[in-house]
Formats: structure tokens, C-alpha cells, sequence
């Protein structure tokens, strides 16, 4: 038998099981009334958008360098010769 | 206010109340509901402490986001849809614990008996904690929920090429954990 079609099985088998109660009203009432809902956890945005954020301020200070220090890239391929004084 | 075709009237009395601030008109709805919310829980976790809140959690939600519900489907199938992301949810924490079962020695019973239900849906636990939890989900909601593609992408908000993607992804990593843990041996299904 596959293993795929053994799954789907003992899937038909586990449908037929009786899970156990649950008696969730009182303590869920109980957080209703302290107004307790749980946090949604929203710390890995936080991280992605401080790591966005930081990421960011780099680019910005190295093009703000490269903007007030413009040096033309031909400067290097052609030194300034020094003119023997005659 | 509440479709009447979809939305029983002792529903729609009790949703009234709660939403006017009545906590036994609520207590009324969780009692209604809770064995349809318990029951789907039994699929997400199998630890009694952590279904009790998980089921708690369900009917909080539901609480505060009460006068969200629109009334064109019954309460519980908006019930069972908040349990279903509580639950999707729960395992991307437990994801991130990196909580995998080993698949338990399973007594295979002499033929013509078979596994008692209780261990199949055990073994059928263990094994699919191996899946990451969105493709584990795909999979329990079409095996325990018979839900098809579309309603999965309804439930979830997630496009019908994406749940077509997962449960075909879900199903080849199924089947090489299977094989990975002898589930056929361990049955006694080999021949």
C-alpha cells in the first residue's frame, strides 16, 4: 500500500475518535471581562522595518557623501603631468 | 439585521444581547458552540491546557470581533474560521519551537481488526507535525474538515493556486516522512 493512500486510512479512522470535552466558558468570560485579548505578536515587522530603517540611513549618508564630493572618475586615468619649466 | 435563512434566531437573539453588553447571552453562545470549537482544536493540539485555552482564545476573538459578523453564514462556520487562523497561529509559534512527534510504535492488530481511532488520530498527529504549519494546515482542513481549495482560500485569505501549491507540497513531504518513519511497517499494512 502507498503511504499516501495508508494515510488517507487511518485518516478515516482517526474522523471516527470522540476528542474530550473542553469547559473553556467561564475562564473565557472571565478574560472577556478584564478586557484580556492576546497580544498579536508583531515583533518580527518591528525587526524587519528597524532593519529596513537601518538599511536606509546607510544608503542615505553614502549618497549624501558622494552627492557633496563629486569627483570625476577619469581624474585617476589621466594624472597631471608636471610641465619641466623650460 | 442577520440573514434568516442563515443565522437561527436564538443566534441572532444572543448575538443582540452580547453585542449590548450581556455576558450570559455570550455564555449562552460558548456553551451552544464550544464541543463544534473543541473538537477542531482536538486537530491542532492534543495537550488538554493548551486546547482549554486554545478554545478560550476562539471565543475571545469572536467576542471582540462580534459586530464584524455579517450573518450570511451561521455562527459556527465563522466560529470554526476564526479557530481555524487561532490555530494556524499556534503552530507558527510552535513552528518556531521546532516541536516535531516521532510517529509511536503502533500495535498492529491482528486482521481483520483495526487501529483503534483514537491511536490513528494520534499517528496522524505525530506525522503531521512534521509539515510546516501552513501546509500542515491545508491538509487537516481537506482531511478532517473536507474542505475543498476554494473554501481553504476563503478560510484563510489565501489564493486557490496557493492552497493548490501547498497541499500538493504538503502531500510529498507527507509521504517521505511516512517513509522516513516506517509508518507502513509500524501499521502491518505492507502487504
Amino acid at each position: 500500500m502507498d503511504e499516501l493512500k495508508a494515510m488517507e486510512k487511518l485518516v478515516r479512522l482517526a474522523r471516527r475518535e470522540h476528542p474530550p470535552m473542553t469547559d473553556a466558558g467561564p475562564a473565557a468570560i472571565a478574560r472577556i471581562r478584564a478586557g484580556v485579548v492576546r497580544p498579536v505578536r508583531v515583533l518580527p515587522l518591528s525587526v524587519l522595518a528597524a532593519a529596513a530603517a537601518v538599511a536606509a540611513a546607510v544608503i542615505l549618508v553614502l549618497a549624501i557623501n558622494a552627492w557633496t564630493a563629486p569627483v570625476d572618475p577619469q581624474t585617476a586615468l589621466f594624472p597631471t603631468v608636471e610641465v619641466a619649466s623650460l | 439585521m442577520y440573514n434568516a435563512l442563515t443565522v437561527l434566531e436564538t443566534d441572532r437573539q444572543d448575538i443582540l444581547a452580547s453585542l449590548g453588553g450581556d455576558e450570559a447571552a455570550f455564555a449562552r453562545l460558548i456553551r451552544r458552540y464550544e464541543p463544534s470549537v473543541a473538537s477542531l482544536a482536538w486537530r491542532f493540539t492534543r495537550e488538554p491546557a493548551e486546547r482549554k485555552e486554545f478554545v478560550q482564545d476562539v471565543f475571545v476573538e469572536a467576542y471582540f470581533s462580534l459586530d464584524g459578523f455579517r450573518g450570511d453564514a451561521p455562527l459556527e462556520h465563522w466560529l470554526r474560521r476564526i479557530a481555524t487562523r487561532v490555530g494556524y497561529r499556534f503552530w507558527k509559534r510552535r513552528a518556531r519551537e521546532a516541536r516535531e512527534m516521532p510517529l509511536a510504535d503502533l500495535d498492529p492488530p491482528a486482521p481483520p481488526a483495526e487501529i483503534e481511532p483514537s491511536a490513528a488520530g494520534a499517528a496522524v498527529h505525530a506525522l503531521l507535525t512534521h509539515l510546516p504549519p501552513a501546509e500542515r494546515l491545508v491538509l487537516t482542513l481537506m482531511y478532517f474538515e473536507d474542505c475543498s481549495v476554494s473554501e481553504i482560500a476563503h478560510r484563510m485569505g489565501w489564493t486557490r493556486a496557493m492552497v493548490k501549491m501547498r497541499a500538493f507540497r504538503a502531500r510529498r513531504r507527507l509521504k517521505a516522512v511516512a517513509q522516513r518513519e516506517h509508518l507502513l511497517e509500524k501499521l502491518g499494512w505492507t502487504s
